[in-house]
């Protein structure tokens, strides 16, 4: 009996094309584990390996199930396979990647002096949250004290964001080159035009993939030179250039200089901007194609509005300047990224509702960075003021739509207004219910603005937090971050799609039972 | 300046791109959406997609601010009634295109500066080019 003719029949064409290409995309954990071994060997934690060599096994094992199951499946690629592909992956790959932490907190159990921050993560939930902060790229953690992880766990969280991140510009930007085949071309002419950066998927993720790891090179050497210890520098240059956020130190960057702290601002930035636009300031050398980029603009504009606002608002309730901190919690929150240099529980409610504000626009579209993105902050502001000059129109005059150096048609510039309005309200409304059950879960001393703050910060997957993701979180308050994190690595959207996707047979069951 | 352009033939689209390029302030009226919205998507200018003929256009568009009112479409009935329009509004420089060179006489009673038949001219230009080869 081969493996095929005990699949259940109703496997759609559809559904093997998907499951194909997560069992795909299900080799990358396991291929990262065996990248990581030399690490574990490198540093001698021999108790390291077999946890790798584990998840390797699993993963590379799923993985081939799965692929060799579907191959045949040659069914097109669509836009919708391409998102159903990226929520289920998204939702599987960080499971894989708490494997780690959960086989070698067992393992390590037996030894008196391990560190706590370790043993914690004998709990699954703990690794998993760990797992899903790290490949959508977060920061928000369920370590105690990162500094006292093994060396092979430390580089595990950098890799994983380092992984998410890249995964997140591949995804934004191929879903935005499968989309013209669904709906009518012209729609997406324009959407498809910005984002070009080659002809065809695959020589756009190569594109992609060489400016990453160009940029990531730079960061760490940048790093270094201003006297990061060197292991340091190679984990958050990892971490920042993928705006994720994970530290190595225990207490994020507040043990570092001014120097350090400034080049991980410049870092964060160049991680939250659009790498096509990378793609083009590498090509003509000039600096004025950031610039002329009307949300990479509209991103320096914010960055320093918020920073000044930031400033008085902590002049105003500490009565003393505070001019660095603001400028790189500020960053740290817009660029989606989570280092901090401060406790930000020690701010006041106003200055941590300004930074979930930050956290929630979120940097460029096709960049490492999450949140709602600025492309569509720029676009419901765009729509503001075209709904007022609308009504200074004569009877017969034509409204020009204009983004930058675009001019849309009045149908591309609606569909664009939609899509970014039902996101907008979409995370809102996620941000509130997440709230409700956060505060039934959080302890007393949190209040309504600090739940609101590692809401946004779990759904912009960001990763400042005042303290709410620890371990000893209530496992609902966890699972509530973890459903966030994934919803909006992927901009929500595609999750509902999948929930919708795999309720509908328990829909048509209730409907039969009626 | 200001100016008033109706008619968005190729005359009309090259008459645009230069005084935007001189950056004359314009207005457009056109009839037909696809070279309305085609002007729209180039150049940053007021587009007015209506007839000519139509009650109050002539105030929308500004005219009692007008510098100027050029007529440029291959009608030369709307045309002239473009620049009766123009005239009651009292806009001091009326040009228009004239198809027929029958009508030019029709226009100048009118007091405006006529081009008549601009494919005569393009066609005498090229002749001019041809007979500076021969010498």
């Amino acid at each position: 009996m081969t493996l095929k003719s005990v699949l259940p029949s109703g496997f759609s064409p559809h559904l093997r094309t998907i499951l194909r290409n997560v069992g795909l995309l299900l080799h990358v954990p396991g291929g990262m584990a065996l990248v990581s071994l030399p690490v574990c060997l490198g540093f001698g934690e021999f108790y390291a390996v077999l946890p790798f060599l584990l998840t390797a096994i699993v993963s590379l094992g799923l993985g081939q199930l799965l692929y060799r199951l579907f191959y045949r499946a040659v069914g097109e690629m669509q836009h919708r396979h391409a998102i159903l592909t990226a929520a289920l992956s998204w939702g599987l790959i960080p499971i894989l990647g708490a494997i780690p932490f959960l086989t070698m907190a067992s393992n390590l159990a037996a030894f008196p002096q391990t560190p706590p921050t370790i043993l914690l993560f004998q709990n699954p939930l703990n690794a998993i949250f760990e797992g899903f902060s790290g490949f959508t790229s977060t920061g928000l953690t369920m370590t105690l004290d990162s500094s006292q992880l093994p060396r092979s766990l430390q580089w595990w969280r950098s890799f994983m964001q380092w992984i998410g991140g890249a995964g997140v510009i591949v995804l934004t930007l191929s879903v935005a080159l499968f989309s013209p085949d669904r709906k009518p071309q012209q729609l997406y002419q324009a959407e498809a035009r910005q984002d070009k950066i080659a002809p065809t998927v695959a020589a756009t993720v190569r594109q992609i993939w060489k400016i990453y790891l160009l940029y990531t090179v730079l960061s760490v050497l940048l790093l270094d030179l201003v006297g990061m210890p060197w292991w340091a520098a190679l984990n958050h240059g990892m971490t920042a250039i993928a705006t994720g956020g994970f530290a190595i130190t225990g207490e994020s960057l507040q043990i570092y200089g001014p120097l350090v702290q400034g080049t991980i601002i410049l870092i964060m930035i160049t991680g939250a901007l659009s790498f096509s636009t990378h793609d083009q300031l590498l090509r003509q050398r000039r600096w004025s194609s950031l610039w002329q980029n009307v949300y990479c603009r509209a991103f320096g504009f914010l960055l320093v509005l918020g920073t000044l606002i930031l400033i008085l608002e902590n002049y105003w309730s500490q009565g003393s300047l505070t001019g660095l901190e603001s400028v790189f919690q500020w960053t740290s929150a817009l660029a989606t990224c989570g280092f901090s240099t401060v406790q930000e529980q020690a701010w006041s409610p106003s200055a941590r509702l300004l930074l979930s504000l930050g956290m929630t626009f979120g940097a460029v579209s096709g960049s490492t960075a999450g949140g709602l993105k600025i492309n569509r902050i720029v676009i419901l502001y765009k729509a503001v003021i075209w709904n007022f000059r609308q009504l200074d129109l004569k009877p017969h005059e034509l409204m020009r739509y204009k983004i930058g150096n675009q001019v849309l048609r009045e149908a591309e510039a609606n569909h664009w207004i939609k899509n970014a309005g039902i996101l907008a309200v979409l995370w809102c409304m996620l941000l509130g219910l997440a709230a409700l059950t956060l505060l039934h879960v959080v302890e007393p001393q949190y209040a309504l603005t600090d739940v609101i703050f590692e809401a946004a910060s779990a759904l912009g997957n960001v990763g400042l937090s005042v303290g709410i993701a620890n371990p000893d979180l209530h496992r609902v308050g966890k699972i509530t971050l973890i459903l966030l994190m994934w919803m909006g690595r992927l901009e929500i959207i595609p999750v509902l799609v999948l929930l919708s996707v795999l309720l509908h047979p328990l829909r048509q069951a209730g409907r039969s039972m009626l | 300046m200001y100016l008033i352009i109706v008619g968005m033939d190729s005359v009309g689209r090259s008459l645009v791109d230069l005084a935007v390029k001189d950056k004359h302030e314009v207005v457009v009226i056109e009839e037909q959406e696809y070279q309305a919205q085609a002007i729209l998507q180039k150049y940053d200018v007021r587009v007015l997609q209506a007839d000519i003929a139509q009650a109050g256009i002539m105030d929308e568009a500004g005219a009692d601010q007008a510098d100027a009112l050029i007529a440029t479409t291959n009608s030369d009935t709307g045309n002239l009634m473009t620049m009766f329009l123009g005239r009651e509004h009292k806009i001091n420089t009326l040009i228009s295109v004239v198809n027929e060179p029958e009508h030019q006489g029709l226009f100048e009673r009118l007091g405006v500066q006529v081009l008549i038949d601009p494919e005569l001219i393009i066609a005498r230009y090229l002749y001019k080019l041809l007979h500076q080869d021969d010498a």
